[in-house]
Order: structure tokens, then C-alpha cells, then sequence
């Protein structure tokens, strides 16, 4: 995971061209800078794990086309309910807050806080990418028409367990924990 | 001399003036034409796609600012060909973030500060009120009703998912700008995979209408190839209803109140349709006369009993009654009441009990009447019938002259033929 902020930094700092080299020596700017290459690449991550919860969907609704051949209406509305609560989660990340230094003094997020909020959606992307094995459970057991309900029931608490890591973000942001 | 020397001079001055002004004025131009901020900010929800420049290209220059607003997309095109995509933010045009542009335009501008291109700004919101429907209707084979033709209509929701491939395949080919375009153009194939479900997946009319949310979920599956070939999400779909004709309608509202009514099977309907026909004509004397009414309500009559005895399940008594400890012979079989009724003495002995009725209250005081005998102040009771026929037929004659019926003429001549005089 260090790698990957490592590579989303490098990003940053290579699109600042010659003017921005230049104006790193002005003094304090460049630990401006470089807050906002965090938050400039925080985003870029984000956006990156909602473009894997996009797939996620995707490999779902694979399942609901299995089940849908074999004319199994059944599981329709839960694998809708599933869908709609992905949407639910792609938006979230991708219009999360960066932590942002806003125009009220009290909201400022230091640089600590931003260390850590770039350690949790690490940790979310984990999470998102754990998904994948309950997918390929639950298209398995559509294959073999097995307890596809049990299945979606074990997809439903690994989208929960990203709602909770996106909850806890804002609490870390927020100044609770 | 020295007046030819200053009007030449003057003149010389005048046209390096003009000169220079006209250099300025093409500079001032120039810069006009280059763009330095590009935005969409005449943002409206119905718009899909905006174009910077409205037509031909643009000269942009290196290190203009691209603004891009939440829920909006910009596209860099240049000879056609999409190049570079950027998401909500502030950008600055430069090498850095145009990589694919910067390649084509080291090679055609000879290293100018300006390049041209054309920008796509497409909307990503979620585009909501789609509609949908059915023009003609889709057949469908019911096991109940036959063939069928149902008709759906509802709303749906897109979000334009990957804005190059929009762009690519819808914008540029198809010149599709705006939310009812894009509607028209999604709706055909929406009807076209509706048909094939409604064909391919529900055997009936009724598990149609029991299971609308599986189907508004099935169609999301069916159609996100479709549309996801342009680049476009298929978000919500909702069936706001799937109807059929009228008449079949009203088959099912009869089924449900016959169903209610306690009629099933083959012959309910007839039964029905029976009952409601003598209504009817009970109900309409003035059309059908009093003798249809009275033939009507005789039919009524006739078959309400057996109709009853149907419907209350194999005759009266039910099985089962008389309830244990009541004697078997009970109901009576020979009429009611059942001879020995009431029984000797009635009212019996003891009846009313000492102290009743109230002495002081508006009761009579003289107790219960006594068999045979009228109570006192009770009306008096009618005349026996005369014992004479032609007597009793004579006083009915009277009821019809009084009545108005006959005539007294009439009367007296009926009179003198009962009694032969």
C-alpha cells in the first residue's frame, strides 16, 4: 500500500512543472504544495476504488443474468437492493471529503489527520477488493442454482463492512476518533 | 518649405500610427481568439453535452485554465478523435496533463504557445424522467385469459457513465445534445428488451402483476449491454404499470366479486349472469310490464332455493344438526310449527312471574288475557267472512266499485249474475 501512495504522490508532484519548482522556494509553500498533493492524490485514489466498486457492480449483475436465464426471478429484488447500495458506496467515495482546509479555521485537518485518512482508504481499497471473492461465491452458486440467497446474504456484509470503513472516515475527518 | 517638410512628416507619422495601431489591433484580436478559461457555466440539467467552440476549433492556449464543475466531464478532441478526459476541478493546460494532446501538437504547431482542439463538457449527473412505453401492445399468452395485449409504461434513469465512448459514439455520430433526444433514442430498446422478457420469463398476466419489482430489476440486466455500448448506465427503472384491455380488466374485477360472492367454478358465471338479468328486469316494470316483473321475480323465486341449497353446501339441514342432545327428529320434517306446539297450558303455569308487571307504571293491571277471551282495550277483531260465497263475492265487488275499478253500473249487473237475478 505505501507503493501505491507513493505512485499517487509522484503523480502529483510530476504535474507541478517548472513554475511550481520554482515557487517551492518560496519558504512555506512547499509544505503547502505538498499537503495539496496529498489531498490532490487522496482524491485520485478514491476515485480509483470507485472505479473497482463500478467493476463490483458489474460482476453482480453478471450473476443476475445467470439467474435470469434460467428464469429465476427470485433473487431479482436482492440483487437489485445490492446494486443500488454499490451506487450508493461509488458515490460516497468519489464525492468523500479530501480533507479539506476550508474557510473556517475549525475544520482545518492537519497533517496528521490526513497521514491517517490516507492509511483508511488504503485500507478501504482492501476492503472493496475483498469483495470479489463473495462475488465469485455468489456466481457460483447461480451456476449451480445453490443457495444463491445465502450467497448474496454474505455479499450484503462485505458491502456493509465498506459502508462502515467510509463512516469511520468521516469520523476520522470529523475530529471523533 | 518648411510647410511641405511638416505635412510630409506628419503625414509619415500618421501612417506608422496606423500602422502600429493595426499591428495592435490584430495582436488584440489574436489574444481574443485564444481561449484562457474554458467552462461550461450555463449548466442546464436537460443539456447532455456542451461544445467549445460551438463549431470549428478552437486555439487554446498553453496553460489556459479548464474548469470542470462536480458531475460534469471534459473531453479534449482534436481531428476527430477523443484524446483527453478530465474529471470536476481546476485544471491547467499544459504537457503534464495533456499527454496525448502534447504529442500531436509537437508535431503541427512548430512549437507555438497555442494549440486547437475542441472541448466536450458532458454532463454526468443522473439523468431522471426518462420515460417509456408501450405504442402497440406486447401479445402475450395467458393460461387463464388466452392471448393477451399488455401495455407498460413508467419512467427510467441514466448516467452517462463513460463520457468518451457518449461522446464517440452518440455525440459525434448522432449530433445527440440533449436529455429528449437522448430519451427517444434509449426508449426503442428499452420496448424491445421489455418484449423479450415479458415472452421469454413470466407465463402470466398475474405473475406479472405480483412480481413488478423482479421485473423492474431483470430489465436493468437486460438493457446495460444496450447501453452501456454508448458509454451509458442504466441507473433506475420503474414500471408504473402494466395493464390490458379494458374488457379484460373488467373479467377480472367480475372473477374477484363472484369470488366474493361464494361463486366458483364453470357454471358461476352463468349463475351470475342469471341473477343479474332478473334484477334487472324486476327492477325495469315500465319497459318489460308487470308481467315480465311478476314472470321474472316467479323465476327469482323459483331457483333462489336451489341456488341457496347449492351454495349452503348439500341441503338443509346442514350435516352435523341437530348438535348432540337435541331429539333427531329436530328440525321438524312435517312443517312448523311441529304438531304438539305449543305445548298443553301454554302460557304456563307461574307466567308472568309474582310481581310482574309493576304496579305503578303504565302496564295494564289486569295481567296476562285469558285464554279465548280478547284483553280489554285491544283492538277489535275483525268481522268473520260471511259464510254466504256469493255474499263474500258481493262484498269483494263493493272493495272494487269503492276502489274505483268497476263502474256502479258494472257493479249492479255482476250483482244480478251471482245472484241469478
Amino acid at each position: 500500500m505505501e507503493e501505491v501512495r507513493d505512485l499517487r504522490m509522484d503523480e502529483r508532484q510530476g504535474a507541478g512543472g517548472v513554475l511550481d519548482s520554482l515557487m517551492r522556494k518560496i519558504p512555506g509553500y512547499a509544505g503547502y504544495r505538498d499537503r495539496e498533493n496529498r489531498r490532490e492524490a487522496d482524491q485520485r485514489h478514491r476515485e480509483f476504488v470507485s472505479k473497482r466498486l463500478t467493476q463490483k457492480k458489474r460482476d453482480l449483475q453478471d450473476v443476475g443474468e445467470i439467474l435470469l436465464g434460467s428464469g429465476d426471478l427470485s433473487q431479482m429484488a436482492t440483487l437489485d437492493n445490492l446494486s443500488n447500495k454499490i451506487d450508493r458506496l461509488i458515490e460516497r467515495t468519489r464525492h468523500a471529503s479530501s480533507g479539506f482546509s476550508s474557510f473556517v479555521d475549525s475544520n482545518v485537518v492537519d497533517v496528521q489527520r490526513l497521514d491517517v485518512i490516507y492509511e483508511h482508504d488504503l485500507a478501504l481499497l482492501t476492503a472493496v477488493e475483498s469483495l470479489d471473492g463473495l462475488i465469485s461465491t455468489a456466481e457460483d452458486a447461480a451456476d449451480g442454482n445453490d443457495n444463491v440467497g445465502k450467497a448474496l446474504r454474505g455479499v450484503k456484509k462485505g458491502l456493509d463492512e465498506v459502508d462502515a470503513h467510509l463512516d469511520h472516515r468521516d469520523k476520522i475527518l470529523k475530529g471523533l476518533e | 518649405m518648411f510647410g511641405r517638410l511638416k505635412q510630409a512628416v506628419s503625414s509619415a507619422t500618421n501612417s506608422v500610427k496606423d500602422g502600429v495601431n493595426n499591428a495592435v489591433d490584430g495582436v488584440s484580436n489574436a489574444t481574443k481568439g485564444m481561449l484562457e478559461v474554458i467552462e461550461w457555466s450555463d449548466y442546464h440539467p436537460n443539456m447532455l453535452v456542451k461544445r467549445v467552440p460551438e463549431s470549428g476549433p478552437a486555439d487554446i492556449k498553453w496553460g489556459a485554465q479548464l474548469i470542470v464543475r462536480e458531475a460534469q466531464c471534459a473531453v479534449f478532441f482534436r481531428d476527430g478523435k477523443a484524446l483527453d478526459v478530465f474529471g470536476p476541478g481546476r485544471h491547467t493546460l499544459e504537457t503534464g496533463n495533456l499527454p496525448l494532446l502534447s504529442n500531436v501538437v509537437k508535431h503541427v504547431s512548430g512549437g507555438h504557445n497555442v494549440f486547437t482542439a475542441e472541448v466536450y463538457f458532458v454532463n454526468q449527473s443522473v439523468l431522471t424522467e426518462m420515460k417509456w412505453g408501450t405504442p402497440n401492445p406486447i401479445d402475450m399468452k395467458d393460461p387463464d385469459l388466452g392471448w393477451v395485449q399488455l401495455r407498460a409504461f413508467g419512467t427510467f434513469s441514466v448516467k452517462i457513465e463513460e463520457p468518451q465512448l457518449f461522446v464517440n459514439t452518440l455525440v459525434g455520430a448522432q449530433r445527440m445534445y440533449t436529455h429528449q433526444t437522448l430519451n427517444n433514442f434509449l426508449k426503442g430498446s428499452v420496448r424491445t428488451k421489455l418484449n423479450d422478457l415479458v415472452g421469454t420469463t413470466f407465463e402470466s398476466y398475474a405473475k406479472i402483476r405480483s412480481n413488478l419489482d423482479e421485473m423492474a430489476a431483470a430489465m436493468k440486466i437486460k438493457v446495460r449491454d444496450d447501453f452501456g455500448k454508448y458509454g451509458i448506465e442504466l441507473r433506475d427503472f420503474f414500471i408504473q404499470d402494466v395493464s390490458v384491455p379494458e374488457e379484460i380488466q373488467e373479467a377480472f374485477r367480475l372473477r374477484a366479486k363472484m369470488g366474493a360472492l361464494g361463486m366458483q367454478g364453470p357454471a358461476a358465471y352463468q349463475q351470475y349472469q342469471a341473477a343479474n338479468a332478473m334484477r334487472d328486469m324486476a327492477q325495469n316494470e315500465g319497459a318489460g310490464g308487470g308481467m315480465m316483473s311478476a314472470g321474472a321475480g316467479l323465476g327469482m323465486g323459483m331457483m333462489m332455493p336451489g341456488m341457496m341449497q347449492q351454495h349452503m353446501g348439500g341441503g338443509y339441514p346442514p350435516p352435523g344438526y341437530p348438535p348432540p342432545g337435541y331429539p333427531p327428529q329436530y328440525p321438524p320434517q312435517g312443517g312448523y310449527p311441529p304438531q304438539g306446539y305449543p305445548p298443553q297450558g301454554y302460557p304456563q303455569q307461574g307466567h308472568p312471574q309474582q310481581g310482574y308487571p309493576p304496579q305503578q307504571g303504565g302496564y295494564p293491571q289486569q295481567g296476562p288475557p285469558q285464554q279465548g277471551q280478547p284483553p280489554q282495550g285491544a283492538p277489535p277483531q275483525q268481522a268473520a267472512p260471511p259464510a254466504d260465497p256469493n255474499q263474500a263475492k258481493i262484498a269483494k265487488l263493493q272493495e272494487l266499485v269503492e276502489l274505483g275499478v268497476l263502474s256502479q253500473e258494472e257493479f249492479e249487473a255482476k250483482v244480478a249474475q251471482i245472484t241469478g237475478g
